[in-house]
């Protein structure tokens, strides 16, 4: 019953035999060893487990492997440009936005997929962007503060351009 | 919560392919919008498949369309996201668009269909009464043909609809409104974001001449009757809906609360719409 | 005193980089060769007896390894109280106690096989309140109560189901009630609160041919866990070996022995292999541990003038079906629970009390935010009858240097009043600033606490530095996400005078590093801290001799900075210390320095009257405060900004206790507007699952103001006290107060959902 699937994930294209009902999040986790991302609830309600699917920010722990032929699939280990940190994680561990650091990962690449769609963000924006990714330790200050910090490095570098 | 036991997943280009699938499978298939209901199904709620449909490869079931009558076809594959964000919804209905953004966060939306989640009658879809007003309709697809009904007639209970197995919803229409119709989303519910309504009220308008004279009030409800319904009273609406009490809050709680709400939603809708609303804008003007 | 070089200072977390490249390996990432995967069964019962268990079915199936029972690991554990079975024995006493588990090849096989296992109950009438359980007549929980082996300051009641009496008595309540002009008595209720730590728990463990027993788990004490597992197993503790992998938050709820005995019952069972055991949400939600839900009587005296006299509390705990840590939340929690005020006259009665919900234990707090839910709100109910205003009021009857309080201890260093000051101060406290926008009341309050830490306690520590001058501690500390890698970090590089890049923390595993109590009661920083800089000061002390030979100067006159030891007087006459060591002891050489801290003059508190002269080694003050707008036709609260103003005696890096406090306002904030953990009459879990349980989103918490007040401690590593637990326990009582202040509406009953204020303005308009 195992499907053939090509993907591409971090960069690298990637050709797997898979049961299709496998979720996303168990395939990163358990058959790629890609534990970076997190699982929090297993139900789509923490953000623990958010990854780029096609560019976009879903929830791992939802996503059929069966619907995953053909699809990009960026996760936190596929965030550093080359061997330097993502403006979104320098900002991270400068501003003191991981405390345990498990909903880090997800939390980043929501950030990172805010700041691709929206270079100067305010704060609300940052909020709404951010609300479905659960945080017990930081009450998410911190964190609001490295996005927007974050959002300052991309600009410049974008002007530096 | 359970992991997923081995079923197949097909991927269809076509609607007759997909309907020919589960006319060779026979029973236990299911299709697959975004994923965001069935999945849970199936960890939470005991769901077992023998075979899932996945519909997004079909290119046809995608898209937010106008028609020069100012009709508007929206695609059963169409993410929450895509409503949310669209800058024809936005435009033309921003209620709709909002009712849109209260589903789930942005990585549910991301996946989350309008046609699954109309398909899967949940009692609080936030969508539901925004469309409700709107008259909308839904088109089904059979393998005898097409169908389209009104979507008040399409919901029949929590989590029922009329369709039948193998049958296609494939696009939400919504004829056009009158030039002056103002429609407004309140979604009541104690966390402001990633949760469910304890009562979500829509209201439509139409308003006439200098003085706003009131030609037609539409109300619709969500979380406080066994599926989203339109109420025909405007002043007898809290009477007319059948709300629980469960873990979230009482019945009696919620009837105040449609009461409550139905007149905010009347009175902002009546006071017309205000261009590029940030969310915490519009959460303050529903407030008061 | 020289300056300081890196304490003090906001220096980045040294375990950011690796968190936000998703590296860390947590608990739940742990893969372990040969491992087996182990899923457990739950009681659907409250209270029942097992007629029968049938697991036949699980065992034939294929891919199961184990499939066990309480017969087969017929266990008990209990940190205070040993009433907890490993596995039920012969009966359950909540829905989902776990009273069978199997060991598979993979989790689905596992839960596959468990959903095999037959189980035949024989229900009993159960209690769901600690008030009804512990009502003169009321059927016994625990019918074997009395011969469980208890720890000795544990106090036992006539009373049923009540497994922990805290009694403190000063002054004649009676009398101070008798010679007040005022009396008020009120009824104050908090509901069990969940940790909700985003990592779900879990635990590997193995057995090896020796016997040895490994558990590779993220808990907050492993040392004293390995002790519990000890004491239970028939064990000596060296044949226990516990290893912390990262811990993605705990909050209190990881520590003791939940998920780790599955994984140690079944390691039993499966012939080397080690096994892991995963706790699903909805599984961490039930079956590891609450924060205890509470009911506070409390009765004050005070004079028109605004003294208190006489205040009398009764709080039952409620434990649910096991004792878990209820003993020492009831008695910590209890002792302070009339506040941080002078009061002649007091009595207080904690009862912890068995209920047949799920298991009660340590959070973030450890008792003093239910008691100040009740008391911080009661007290400006009598400043309002009074006609005073709460602050003059608080002013009047606060802790302050040399106050005996009424449990005979003499304070010190109390920073308590500038928190109340300038939280007050920060809110415009007493300023009417806003005008009650259309439809909704504004309001503002604020809430004082102060909290003991566990007391007397042990910290050991080691610091090792190598011939390239590099740095390992060695700490029983465990990094939860408080931040103490970087603190103790902090610590050595300071003392040893090396950049903070240069050291690093050995990963804790009790074959290695030395003993430390625990990592809790916010005891870290002082305890272990402490530890940390004496060891680093012993290793100086030992590098100090060495360089003195080489650089021919006295040892007095050498000075340790950025990584060399150069003389005072001429700093270019220098070596590093990487060079004292290998040409002292070669290449290979480690210099390793010893420190131990032990806060040696606590005393037991007395089980007959509370009273202890030293109660704490420290005690951690706060005062926050908050601004609301009620929302009068929905009963929304709308938090619209909080202050926190916290002593934390010294900050050791500022960033880091602006950062804690932040997140335990945020928790706070939850358990005053949304969180509770609901319980049916049938004893099931309502709501185990994050939409339906409530935390704050991003979007829920205000603007945060966070006030770091610095009282030094002379005992504590550069005068720091403790931070870790104080941010949330007063909040819910701040924003009562706000609440009250906005609709002249007192609410007793947490939290503050829209229905509940809703209610509330009803039945005052009525």
């Amino acid at each position: 019953m195992n499907t053939r699937i090509q993907i591409r994930l971090n960069g690298k294209i990637l050709t797997l035999t898979v049961p299709p009902f496998r979720l996303l999040l168990d395939l990163l986790r358990d058959e790629i060893g890609l534990t970076g991302t997190k699982e929090g609830c297993g139900t789509g309600d923490c953000g623990a487990c958010t990854v780029l699917l096609n560019g976009k920010p879903v929830n791992s722990c939802l996503v059929l492997s069966g619907e995953l032929d053909g699809a990009d699939i960026v996760t936190i280990e596929g965030l550093k440009i080359g061997p330097h940190l993502h403006p979104v994680q320098q900002a991270f561990v400068q501003e003191g936005g991981a405390q345990c650091g498990y909903c880090t990962p997800g939390m980043l690449m929501m950030t990172k997929s805010l700041l691709d769609e929206n270079q100067n963000p305010t704060e609300e924006e940052i909020r709404f962007a951010l609300s479905g990714n659960l945080c017990r330790c930081t009450g998410y200050a911190k964190i609001i503060q490295a996005v927007q910090i974050a959002a300052a490095e991309l600009r410049k570098d974008e002007a530096g351009k | 919560m359970k992991r997923p036991e081995p079923f197949e997943v097909f991927q269809p280009v076509s609607i007759p392919e997909a309907c020919e699938l589960f006319r060779k499978h026979g029973p236990g298939g299911h299709f697959l919008a975004g994923g965001t209901d069935l999945v849970i199904a199936i960890k939470e709620k005991g769901l077992v498949p023998r075979y899932v449909v996945d519909l997004k490869k079909i290119p046809s079931l995608t898209g937010i369309r106008e028609a020069s009558d100012g009709s508007l076809t929206i695609g059963a594959l169409t993410t929450m996201r895509e409503i949310e964000t669209a800058p024809l919804i936005r435009r033309k209905y921003p209620f709709l668009a909002q009712s849109a953004a209260e589903v789930g966060s942005i990585q549910i939306r991301n996946r989350a269909t309008i046609g699954g989640n109309m398909a899967n009658a949940t009692p609080s879809a936030d969508v539901a009464p925004a469309l409700l007003i709107l008259d909308a309709r839904v088109k089904i697809s059979r393998s005898d043909g097409e169908k389209i009904v009104l979507l008040e007639e399409f919901f029949i209970g929590p989590g029922k609809t009329i369709i039948q197995q193998g049958d296609v919803l494939t696009e939400i229409l919504i004829p056009p409104t009158p030039p002056d119709f103002c429609g407004e989303y309140i979604k009541f519910s104690p966390r402001e974001m990633m949760d469910l309504a304890y009562v979500g009220v829509a209201v439509g308008v139409v308003a006439e001449g200098a003085r706003k004279r009131c030609r037609d009030a539409r109300i619709a409800l969500c979380a406080v009757s066994p599926t989203p319904i339109r109420t025909r009273k405007a002043e007898e609406t809290s009477n007319e809906c059948k709300p629980i009490s469960d873990v979230r809050s009482s019945a009696a709680y919620r009837k105040e609360m449609v009461r409550v709400n139905t007149r905010r939603a009347l009175l902002n809708a009546a006071a017309g719409y205000v261009d590029n609303l940030s969310w915490t804008a519009r959460r303050d003007r529903r407030y008061s | 005193m020289e300056e300081l070089a890196v304490v003090g200072k906001s220096v980045t977390r040294i375990d950011a980089e690796e968190k936000v490249t998703g590296q860390t390996v947590y608990g739940y990432d742990l893969v372990l060769p040969g491992m087996l995967y182990g899923k457990a069964l739950f009681s659907t019962r409250p209270h029942a007896i097992i007629k029968r268990i049938n697991t036949e079915k699980a065992k034939n199936y294929p891919g199961v390894h184990a499939v066990i029972t309480g017969a087969d690991a017929p266990w008990i554990h209990g940190e205070t109280i040993k009433d907890t079975p490993f596995l039920a024995q012969g009966k359950v006493r909540y829905v989902g106690e776990p009273i069978a588990a199997v060991a598979a090849v993979d989790e689905d096989t596992a839960q596959a096989a468990v959903a095999l296992i037959e189980v035949e109950y024989e229900d009993l009438p159960a209690y769901f309140s600690p008030e009804e359980a512990s009502k003169p007549g009321a059927r016994a929980i625990h019918e074997d109560y009395p011969k469980y082996h208890k720890a000795d300051f544990i106090v036992t009641s006539p009373l049923p189901n009540v497994c922990e009496h805290f009694k403190l008595r000063t002054g004649d309540v009676e009398q101070g009630l008798r010679k007040s002009d005022l009396v008020l008595e009120q009824r104050y209720r908090v509901p069990a609160i969940q940790h909700a730590a985003m990592e779900p728990h879990s635990a590997h463990a193995m057995v090896d041919d020796s016997g040895k027993l490994t558990v590779w788990v993220p808990n907050d004490a492993p040392f004293r866990v390995r002790t519990e597992t000890a004491e239970a197993l028939g064990l000596p503790p060296e044949k226990i070996r516990y290893i912390n992998p990262y811990q993605g938050g705990g909050f209190g709820s990881k520590g003791g022995l939940k998920v780790e005995r599955i994984a140690i019952a079944l390691a039993y069972h499966t012939k080397g292999r080690p096994v892991r055991v995963k706790f699903n949400r909805q599984e961490t939600f039930v079956s590891t541990s609450t924060r205890h839900g509470a009911i506070v009587r409390i009765k004050s005296g005070v004079k028109s003038d605004g003294t208190l006299v006489a205040r009398e509390i009764t709080i039952y705990w409620d434990a649910g079906a096991y004792s878990e840590k209820s003993a020492t939340v009831c008695i910590r929690g209890s002792l302070p629970s009339p506040g941080p005020y002078r009061i002649p006259h007091v009595k207080v009665d904690g009862y912890a009390v068995y209920t047949n919900k799920p298991v009660a234990g340590a959070f973030r707090g450890y008792g003093i935010p239910q008691a100040a839910w009740a008391c911080e709100q009661h007290m400006d109910d009598l400043a309002k009858r009074l006609h005073m205003d709460p602050l003059e009021f608080r002013l009047k009857n606060i802790f302050v240097d040399g106050d005996i309080t009424y449990w005979g201890e003499e304070l010190h260093n109390v920073g308590l009043k500038e928190t109340l000051l300038r939280a007050t101060e920060a809110i415009g406290w007493g300023k009417t600033e806003k005008l009650d926008p259309k439809g909704f009341k504004i309001g503002k309050g604020f809430a004082c606490i102060s909290k003991p830490t566990r007391t007397p306690t042990t910290s050991n520590a080691s610091v090792l530095v190598d011939g390239q001058g590099k740095v390992t501690i060695l700490a029983g500390t465990v990094e939860i996400g408080q931040g103490c890698s970087t603190m103790l970090s902090q610590v050595a590089a300071e003392e040893l005078g090396v950049p903070i890049e240069n050291t690093r923390m050995h990963p804790l595993d009790t074959d290695v590093i030395p003993f430390d109590s625990s990592t809790t009661s916010s005891r870290s920083t002082f305890h272990m801290g402490n530890a940390v800089r004496h060891a680093a000061i012993h290793a100086r002390e030992q590098l100090a001799q060495m360089a003195s030979g080489i650089l021919q100067a006295p040892e007095e006159h050498l000075r340790f900075s950025d990584g060399k030891v150069f003389l005072k007087k001429d700093p270019h006459h220098a070596i590093t210390l990487g060079e004292v060591i290998r040409t002292q002891l070669g290449p290979d050489g480690v210099v390793r320095g010893n420190g131990s801290y032990t806060y040696e003059l606590g005393k037991d508190v007395d089980p007959q009257t509370g009273h202890s002269d030293h109660a704490s080694a420290f005690y951690m003050y706060a005062t926050q405060a908050a601004e609301v707008a009620v929302d009068e036709e929905t009963g929304r609260v709308r938090l619209l900004r909080v202050v926190a103003a916290h002593d934390v005696g010294k900050a050791i890096n500022p960033l880091n206790c602006v950062a804690q406090v932040e997140g335990g306002l945020a928790m706070g904030i939850g358990a005053a507007l949304h969180e509770e953990l609901v319980v049916d009459n049938q004893g099931r879990v309502r709501n185990p699952s994050f939409l339906d349980y409530h935390l704050v989103t991003s979007l829920d918490v205000p603007e945060m103001k966070t006030i770091i007040v610095e009282c030094p401690a002379p005992d504590g590593p550069y005068g720091a006290k403790g931070l870790g637990e104080p941010g949330l326990a007063p909040t819910p009582a701040a924003i009562g107060n706000a609440v009250a202040n906005a609709l002249g509406i007192r609410i007793y009953d947490l939290p503050l959902t829209p229905e509940r204020v809703y209610w509330a303005i009803q039945a005052a308009t009525d």
